[in-house]
């Protein structure tokens, strides 16, 4: 009697979703019309961790984050959750060149006729069984996806931001899967993930990828340069006038990021206030840009002829200016869309050996393998360390560097300190 | 270019019927007028040089505020833009056929020759001194190592150049502008917008003007509420623009339209409303009065598109729902636009007297406006825009040419070195070869040393036969 009572009170109250044996097969859960007519198969044999990873995120019914480093393979772990739920599936990505991307990836491994995968975003409107669209598409108030039973989010760091954070909710799906190399944020949003899309079900950190061969070994290096003398005082005066403007005027005297937006504020219709604005921007660009990263670039380069390099910055002129100095091929999101093709065409063919590029191979573009990177400049957000430091990590024999370039005594080693102690807890 | 809200200079004040009411600051008097006399005259002194020389801060200076100053650039963004050289207008035309005949015709295909050659001879980059390791390069292209590095970097953004693809418009003209632009940005970012006891008349246009632009209306009385979309950031520019249109439309059949309204705007934290006052309508239209529709055209667009991909459309874009623009002749909402490169162009059916009466008053304003006639189709439109519209680049050299001519008018004398720097050029023997042939009353060019105005070269002159007299004396 007891017995009856708890299976009852099993079925009816603790699942209401449905029945128990509907746990083994994902699909069940779903209504016929968010069920794919087609069983899709994935071609490739997933990695361990992959398969971990898939099973830790049905166990949380199908909702929730898995965090893999870049060069891991996230994107088997979404191929897999269609397989599993063959759902009806909306991935959402972050910029247009990976519709493209996805969708091949797609059909390739798991064998869906081109027919039923379709492409919303970019100036296509094609909605399918299968349909990959841009964050910003999703998220227009016109587009409508009914009946999905599987969500998957790329760069699923991107959802918390005001505009995107719409989309779960509108679209509904049954499941939901994020992926990310990491969901840390710098306005610290990544909380929400939990509430839009499920908990972190999953996460691998690049050193135990690496210590098992599925991501290449790396190390880390700092390598410190200094401002040229002239550098130094121009960047202390600008430093002063700076400081001067903050300790003479009341409201904005109290440090960190409030204070900084109050000079902004008051920038607008202060001359003063926008002096102060344009030294701080004229000593952190000296700082980052010091002239001896730009001599250093050349040692490096040439300590490494031989090796496929990438060298990031911060700033577009930096990379044009590392691009004339080197006759360096360089990608910045002012390139032509043919040139960029070409590029990482003849970079992935190995015709290239070397690319210096800005913020925007990031993330949300197909960059091909390298086995140095370079960082002359940074910012302090530790996603974007780990993402630069994700273009070197697809399996290969040899160990990757990564190269960190910081100016001594400046702003920039605070920055680079912010960025790192978290980055080496996760890569340590 | 729509203003931002942000951009727009507005006090917003509590009254004592405790609404907070926002009162937009637009250019107003003498004052303003100076203020962008000032600003024209360093545009125009701009013109021919890089985006690197171009200082904000001054534009800011004059108008003593950012938010004017950004307002009045994007007025002035109609007339000045910035503009990258081209292969032809930096080289003679010997050496443009030769870097053609390797497939070379624009800086992205040189980067990538330069870029093949350096990963096929070394280690994918140039090792050693720059200048140097430049040289085998530029004579296997048989160019100067100076330009080479000038063709490289020729379409970087801070290598465009001021150019000015319109008359110089009036300080006048830049104010109404500026005013038409700070109101439609109030209209455009309204979460809604209510305009009271209209008259019957006024209540179907009205509707009828809302049905065509998809705009909500709801009614109190005689009371009409145009309702706003906000998109997923909240903000109501998006959609905004279809509740300005509507309303211009309707208000060039019912001009009363508005003389009792209010909108209510969005701040980042708070409301306000704003309450369009009598000079509303001189503001909208420039003080002409007058709103020109164009009439109704079938949706080209997909024909458009057919005739692209069959045949091409010789550069040109068709754009729908053009933007309202304040001109000479009025406000002019446009049905469609067409655009290529520099041109603008207007598509202005001509199906009745009125219309073309319309056209009639645009052309004399100088707007480009190309008549439709009923059957026109896109190929005919192509034909007809390529045919009036030739696609001739603005002289970009040329304008920078008159532009140092009249700085050193002002100036007496100016350094080779800045010379150089202004014309873009990589050597000194090109400023030669261009300004050699200058009128003598616009200046003459001494190699080795810079342009000089004529007041500059009487003096010189006259200096020079002083000190010749006094050594013959001496």
């Amino acid at each position: 009697m007891i017995d009856d009572a708890e299976a009852l009170l099993e079925d009816e109250v603790l699942d209401p979703l449905g029945p128990v044996d509907g746990d083994d097969d994902p699909g069940a859960l779903l209504r016929p019309e968010q069920k794919l007519d087609l069983s899709p198969v994935l071609s490739i044999k997933p990695r361990p961790y992959q398969r971990e990873a898939l099973a830790r995120w049905l166990e949380a019914d199908g909702r929730g984050v898995v965090v893999l480093p870049t060069g891991a393979g996230k994107t088997v772990v979404a191929m897999m959750a269609i397989e599993a739920t063959a759902a009806r599936t909306l991935v959402v990505v972050p910029t247009i060149e990976l519709l493209e991307q996805w969708r091949s990836a797609i059909i390739e491994k798991l064998g869906i006729p081109l027919e039923c995968v379709g492409i919303v975003g970019g100036g296509q409107r094609d909605v399918r069984p299968v349909t990959v669209t841009t964050y910003q598409s999703a998220m227009s108030p016109s587009r409508r996806y009914p009946d999905i039973g599987l969500l998957i989010f790329d760069e699923v760091h991107h959802l918390p931001a005001a505009g995107y954070r719409s989309i779960p909710r509108k679209v509904n799906g049954q499941y939901v899967l994020g992926l990310s190399a990491t969901t840390e944020r710098q306005d610290g949003r990544e909380r929400d993930l939990d509430r839009l899309v499920g908990p972190e079900v999953y996460h691998k950190l690049p050193a135990e990828l690496s210590r098992d061969k599925h991501i290449a070994e790396f190390v880390e290096k700092r390598l410190y340069v200094d401002l040229a003398p002239e550098e130094r005082a121009r960047y202390e005066e600008m430093l002063a006038g700076y400081r001067w403007y903050l300790a003479s005027r009341r409201g904005v005297t109290a440090p960190g990021p409030a204070a900084f937006q109050e000079l902004i504020r008051r920038s607008a219709s202060d001359p003063a206030a926008r002096q102060a604005l344009r030294a701080h921007h004229q000593a952190r660009l000296i700082s980052l840009n010091a002239s001896a990263k730009i001599e250093l670039v050349g040692e490096l380069l040439t300590r490494h002829s031989a090796d496929k390099v990438i060298v990031f910055s911060e700033f577009n002129a930096i990379v044009d200016a590392i691009s004339r100095r080197y006759f360096l091929p360089a990608i910045t999101y002012r390139t032509a869309a043919r040139e960029r093709r070409l590029i990482l065409e003849r970079f992935r063919a190995g015709r290239y050996t070397k690319l210096v590029t800005g913020r925007v191979l990031n993330e949300g573009v197909d960059v091909p393998d390298a086995n140095v990177a370079i960082v002359v400049s940074g910012s302090a957000a530790t996603r974007e360390y780990i993402q630069r430091l994700g273009r070197v990590l697809r399996p290969k024999p040899d160990q990757a560097i990564l190269y960190e370039l910081i100016t001594r005594h400046t702003g920039e080693s605070r920055t680079a300190a912010r960025r790192r102690p978290r980055a080496s807890r996760q890569a340590s | 270019m729509p203003f931002r809200l942000a951009d727009v200079k507005k006090i917003v004040r509590k009254r004592s019927d405790g609404e907070r009411y926002l009162h937009p600051q637009l250019l107003e008097g003498v004052g303003a007028l100076t203020q962008v006399s000032l600003a024209l005259a360093y545009f125009n002194n701009r013109l021919g040089r890089r985006r690197s020389d171009f200082d904000t801060e001054t534009l800011v200076q004059i108008f003593g505020d950012a938010r004017l100053a950004r307002g009045v650039v994007s007025c002035l963004a109609a007339t000045y833009q910035w503009r990258n050289h081209t292969f032809a207008e930096v080289l003679e035309a010997q050496n443009v056929a030769r870097l053609l005949s390797r497939g070379i015709a624009t800086s992205s295909d040189l980067r990538l020759h330069l870029f093949d050659a350096v990963n096929a001879s070394g280690s994918g980059f140039l090792a050693g001194a720059r200048g140097e390791a430049l040289q085998p390069l530029a004579r296997r292209l048989r160019l100067t190592p100076a330009k080479l590095d000038q063709l490289v970097a020729l379409d970087a953004d801070e290598n465009a150049v001021l150019v000015r693809v319109r008359e110089v418009p009036t300080p006048a003209q830049i104010v109404a502008q500026y005013s038409f632009a700070v109101i439609d940005a109030i209209v455009r970012h309204s979460s809604h917008l209510e305009l009271r006891r209209l008259t019957a008349d006024e209540r179907s246009i009205l509707a009828a003007r809302c049905a065509d632009h998809g705009v909500p209306l709801t009614w109190a009385g005689t009371d009409a509420r145009l309702h706003n979309v906000a998109d997923s950031f909240g903000s109501y520019a998006r959609t905004g623009f279809r509740l300005s249109r509507s309303l211009y439309i309707a208000l060039s059949s019912a001009p009363g339209l508005a003389r009792d309204a209010a909108a209510l705007v969005r701040l980042p934290a708070s409301h306000a409303l704003y309450k369009p006052d009598k000079t509303f309508r001189d503001t909208v239209t420039g003080g002409t009065g007058r709103i020109l529709v164009a009439g109704p055209l079938p949706d080209l667009r997909q024909e458009w598109e057919r005739l692209r991909a069959q045949r091409g459309v010789a550069g040109w874009r068709l754009v729908s729902s053009g933007e309202p623009t304040l001109t000479r002749a009025g406000l002019v909402v446009p049905a469609f636009s067409c655009q290529r490169g520099d041109e603008r162009v207007m598509l202005w059916p001509v199906s009745n007297a009125e219309q073309g009466a319309h056209l009639e008053v645009l052309q004399q304003a100088g707007i480009a406006t190309l008549p439709i006639t009923p059957g026109d189709g896109a190929a005919t439109i192509v034909a007809a825009l390529s045919d009036r519209w030739g696609g001739d680049r603005v002289d970009a050299a040329g304008q920078a040419v008159e532009a140092l001519v009249g700085e050193a008018a002002a100036r007496g004398f100016i350094p080779e070195a800045e010379v150089l720097s202004a014309l873009n050029y990589a050597t000194p023997a090109e400023a030669a070869a261009r300004l050699r042939d200058l009128p003598a009353d616009h200046g003459t060019y001494i190699a080795g040393l810079g342009l000089c105005s004529p007041d500059f070269v009487a003096t010189m002159r006259r200096g020079l036969r002083r000190a010749q007299r006094r050594s013959s004396a001496a």
